[in-house]
């Protein structure tokens, strides 16, 4: 299953507590409950949200019932961090919506200084590699907006270090680099553990227990560099 | 330039003594700096001909008593957008750069927002002087002979590299059409690495006070262009 969504911190520091997320949410029209952990997943939360209409118009065609019509929101939260995640990045919007009209200071997306990342997954001897790029382009040539890259290294590409200079690359795809540089067996989605992306985007398979813990470890590894923007709180998640 | 006001076809260069060289010079020099600016002020900044005529035009058209200069403005914009077409013959290139500001005048022209008629008498005076049969030099013969400062510009002034360093933002995220979240008029707390860049998706041709004032703002606190380099 394949989780979307966004990273998220509150910019008075304070912690953000589940009876936070239910204030936030709860109204005569939708309804948030607690479910347990994650898969058994430490830390991962679920959630179920009920709306009492559909949160896309395709969500009819997709054989949902309602209403109240639910979604799976899966929450990972540390103080005043908290990744929230949904099986669509469309419903993780809307309910990340829904939070903010009741919070203030508002949760606030966490943007990510996605170059610095890529820089250091750019070097031989770091753990991670990228696997995938997309990009806007930069130059003046209208006949050209974005680029997308797929690979098992990317940044050690021909293609990326010649034309890196020409685009802004806002999410990328991170797979843990192998001892020696060891060519990978299982090539494509399955060895990518998650994309990331500048305005705060995550999005991952959660297959097992290894893969959440890989996931918070990249989260932790921007956080524990400072690729996030100044006002996101220090700590890293737990 | 100095060829086609003469209507000779080729000055030669056993005929340009010092004291003529002088002259050219003094006669062309200023127009030969605008055209070189404006074509580089296009490619680096405004990238697109619709934006750019409508943002120039609507600032000539704010300026009073300066409608004789219509006819010098007319060849400035087709030079600068023809910047981005030099691969094309030159026939096409010129179809094509008439075209393009013929369309953006008639739509700023529309919008009834221009404080003079200098739009309307530039797509008249393109109608009438584009090609002329007689002795007179005709727009196309003076165009022609400044693209050859268009292709300076490109040949010498104008690096992609550069271009995308000018616009480099890495702020600009996914989905929104220009890469930016902010909507007019309403007030965001994202990042702008790229003024230049943020300026040429927001700036309309619209002289829309709260506009302007907001897009002000916008670089006056969200700006983090030096930030975005180090």
């Amino acid at each position: 299953m394949i989780l979307s969504g966004y990273l998220l911190a509150s910019p008075s520091g304070k912690e953000i507590t589940q009876q936070l997320l239910f204030s936030g949410i709860k109204d005569a029209k939708y309804d948030l409950l607690f479910e347990g952990q994650f898969k058994n997943l430490r830390h991962w939360e679920r959630y179920e949200f009920l709306s009492g209409v559909p949160i896309e118009e395709d969500d009819l065609l997709r054989g949902m019932h309602g209403p109240p019509f639910r979604y799976l929101i899966v929450c990972v939260r540390s103080a005043a961090k908290m990744m929230f995640l949904a099986e669509r990045k469309k419903v993780a919007e809307f309910v990340i919506g829904r939070l903010n009209r009741k919070i203030f200071p508002n949760l606030r997306r966490v943007s990510i200084l996605l170059d610095r990342l890529i820089d250091s997954c750019q070097e031989q001897d770091s753990e991670y590699l990228i696997t995938a790029l997309h990009g806007r382009f930069s130059g003046s040539d209208k006949r050209v907006n974005k680029i997308s890259l797929y690979g098992d290294d990317i940044t050690d590409s021909t293609i990326f270090r010649e034309q890196r200079h020409l685009f802004n690359f806002y999410s990328c795809g991170i797979a843990r680099r192998l001892y020696d540089n060891l060519l990978r067996m299982n090539l494509g989605e399955e060895s990518e553990i998650m994309l990331i992306g500048n305005d705060g985007f995550v999005s991952t398979r959660v297959v097992d227990r290894d893969r959440a813990s890989e996931v918070i470890r990249i989260i932790n590894l921007v956080m524990k560099n400072r690729w996030v923007d100044d006002w996101v709180p220090g700590l890293e998640m737990g | 330039m100095e060829q086609v006001s003469q209507g000779i076809d080729e000055l030669s260069p056993d005929s340009i003594p010092p004291d003529l060289m002088k002259t050219i010079l003094r006669r062309w020099r200023r127009q030969a700096q605008e055209i070189m600016v404006h074509a580089f002020d296009f490619r680096y900044f405004y990238r697109d001909s619709g934006r750019y005529i409508e943002g120039i035009w609507h600032s000539w058209c704010a300026i009073a008593g300066i409608g004789d200069r219509v006819p010098e403005y007319v060849l400035r914009t087709l030079c600068a957008i023809s910047s981005n077409l030099l691969k094309e013959p030159f026939d096409r290139c010129a179809e094509t750069a008439r075209l393009q500001l013929e369309t953006a005048l008639r739509r700023l022209i529309e919008t009834r927002e221009l404080m003079s008629n200098y739009a309307g008498e530039a797509l008249t005076h393109i109608e009438k002087e584009w090609e002329v049969g007689d002795n007179r030099s005709s727009i196309l013969q003076g165009y022609r002979a400044r693209l050859y400062l268009v292709r300076l510009v490109n040949a010498f002034l104008y690096s992609e590299t550069i271009a995308a360093q000018v616009f480099n933002d890495p702020h600009i995220t996914r989905g929104a059409s220009e890469g930016y979240r902010f909507k007019r008029n309403e007030f965001e707390l994202a990042p702008i690495g790229s003024p230049l860049r943020f300026l040429s998706t927001y700036l309309g041709s619209s002289t829309d006070e709260a506009e302007s004032l907001w897009v002000l703002h916008n670089l006056a606190f969200n700006s983090s262009y030096a930030e975005a380099r180090s």
